[in-house]
């Protein structure tokens, strides 16, 4: 088996953090915001995350947000849930939750709740429950989970659950291992996890891993690292990790670095991108792979952020 | 949620917006734009989730189940097009509902597993409590290839209270390796299940091992 080529993959995070006139750089322009909780999460898990200038990263991150309280992709763009969470995750990264104004991020999220308990991502009103975990893990990182009524927050997600103990985008919807991992976190993170039938959805997600070792979001569709990440932190919130073959997917993930240049692809030998190398290397330090922090599987975060989150500082 | 994904999404939020505004008339061009899309891309998640969205509020029920086939056809492993086969037997006002469309449904589910017995799908398709799923099942296991989801949905049923004829516990007994004797009472069944599965599906070994661990303890006469 090959090995995780961590320093690598830190050269390749910082060398697209600096490259703003890549091709990578300007497809993600919209989406830089997610980017840089990609990458600076991934530095976190690496222990590197000194490695960057986290006043300047503040400093753009509240030129990101709007006087809605929301913030968007990147200077001047629309404000969406999306984003916003990712402003939160990352400011927690970097233990500056106290630069925010933490009644208008609330008030932005709070105001995107409909009446059947579903949230819209934005003011155009779509509706996804990705959304739902979004504004669930963003209030509760801010301590303000009480602002929307999370009972029917909760009940809006139960009615996207399918046949197959999964959950789609809405009701209806297919199941789908993103939507799943939206779910089950929001659910995890409401303290909701008896509505989830553990056995029933536990064996769909482990049916995910397919010969490569790698798993997939649905039935016959390929491997992707991606979904190292949604099945795993699923499947260890709901107590049923150890269905998977733990060692085949390491070595699927490990398969698909690019060990030369740094960086992790969807699958092996494809193109790397900030995207898959988060995912990957969360996914690894899920399966407790050396030399990486704990991820705490609801938050999306390292473990010990969580723990500064909630409990405060820890002598650990 | 990666970069492209995202900005189809807005672009289909942004033409529901349209849709509502121009009423049931736009059902049919909405519709028109999803299969486009699946002729490139038939699991596309997003424009599914739209598709639904559409029926639902502006309607073109009519042809639904027959597009379903259709993509079915090009594809019977499209897990997409089996949710939607669900979505539209519980929700089209033209169909009668689950009760109504059962019977057909488990057929048309059992010719998919009889052609192709490793297709995910069409197994968690089926309601369980039909003969016709005991007879998909035991061709299956005779057939001696692909059985892994036959067996399984035999471990439901044993589960269920199923009580499998001679035939299907000598099919069972003929996929064992080991020769400890033979298939008594259902528990050992349902044992022999569980050991061939953890043999046939080892990545899932300590699920096979787990389903084992939970089956209902033979009955004291």
């Amino acid at each position: 088996m090959g090995e995780l080529a961590g320093d690598k993959h830190v050269k390749y995070i910082l060398s697209v953090e600096k490259k703003k006139d890549s091709f990578e750089s300007v497809v993600m322009e919209h989406l830089r915001l997610n980017g840089a909780y990609w990458g600076l999460t991934t530095l976190d898990l690496l222990g590197k995350l000194d490695t960057v200038d986290s006043n300047e990263v503040v400093s753009w991150i509240l030129q990101c947000q709007h006087e809605s309280g929301g913030f968007g992709g990147n200077i001047g763009h629309d404000p969406h849930l999306l984003y916003t969470l990712s402003a939160v995750q990352v400011l927690a990264l970097f233990d500056k939750l106290d630069v925010l104004d933490v009644n208008k991020v609330t008030d932005y999220i709070r105001a995107l709740q409909n009446e059947d308990g579903s949230f819209s991502g934005d003011i155009w009103g779509e509706v996804d429950t990705r959304f739902s975990y979004c504004a669930i893990c963003c209030l509760a990182i801010l301590k303000r989970l009480d602002s929307i009524n999370v009972e029917k927050a909760v009940r809006y997600i139960v009615s996207c659950k399918t046949l197959d103990g999964g959950f789609g985008c809405t009701p209806g919807a297919e199941s789908h291992a993103g939507q799943i991992f939206c779910c089950v976190g929001a659910l995890a993170i409401t303290g909701s996890l008896h509505h989830i039938d553990k056995d029933l959805l536990g064996w769909w997600l482990c049916e995910r891993q397919v010969k490569s070792g790698g798993l997939n979001g649905r039935p016959e569709k390929l491997a992707d690292v991606c979904y190292s990440w949604w099945v795993l932190s699923s499947l260890i919130m709901i107590d049923r990790v150890h269905w998977i073959d733990k060692e085949k997917l390491i070595k699927f993930i490990l398969d698909c670095q690019d060990t030369e240049n740094g960086g992790i692809s969807d699958r092996p030998n494809d193109a790397v991108d900030i995207f898959h190398t988060y995912f990957g290397v969360a996914g690894l330090s899920l399966l407790e792979y050396p030399g990486l922090k704990a991820t705490d599987p609801a938050y999306a975060l390292p473990v010990d952020v969580v723990n500064r989150i909630f409990f405060g500082r820890c002598s650990t | 949620m990666d970069g492209r994904r995202i900005v189809k999404v807005r672009r289909l939020h942004h033409r529901r917006w349209v849709a509502e505004k121009l009423g049931p008339d736009a059902a049919s061009r909405e519709l028109e734009f999803t299969r486009k899309i699946f002729f490139l891309d038939a699991k596309n998640y997003h424009a599914w989730s739209h598709r639904q969205w559409v029926l639902q509020a502006l309607g073109g029920w009519e042809d639904e189940l027959d597009y379903c086939a259709q993509l079915l056809e090009e594809d019977v492993f499209n897990n997409s097009a089996w949710n939607q086969r669900y979505f539209v037997i519980t929700k089209s006002p033209f169909l009668g509902g689950l009760k109504a469309m059962r019977d057909s449904e488990v057929d048309y589910a059992i010719e998919a597993i009889d052609a192709n017995p490793e297709n995910e799908s069409p197994w968690r398709y089926l309601w369980l409590n039909d003969s016709r799923v005991h007879s998909a099942c035991l061709r299956v296991l005779k057939a001696k290839r692909n059985f892994k989801f036959a067996l399984s949905t035999l471990l439901d049923l044993l589960g269920l209270g199923f009580k499998p004829n001679q035939e299907i516990k000598d099919a069972i007994t003929s996929l064992r390796t080991s020769d400890s004797g033979e298939a008594g009472s259902d528990s050992d069944l349902a044992n022999s299940i569980c050991s061939i599965l953890a043999r046939e599906d080892p990545m899932r070994a300590n699920y096979w091992t787990w389903r084992s661990s939970k089956l209902p303890q033979a009955a004291e006469v």
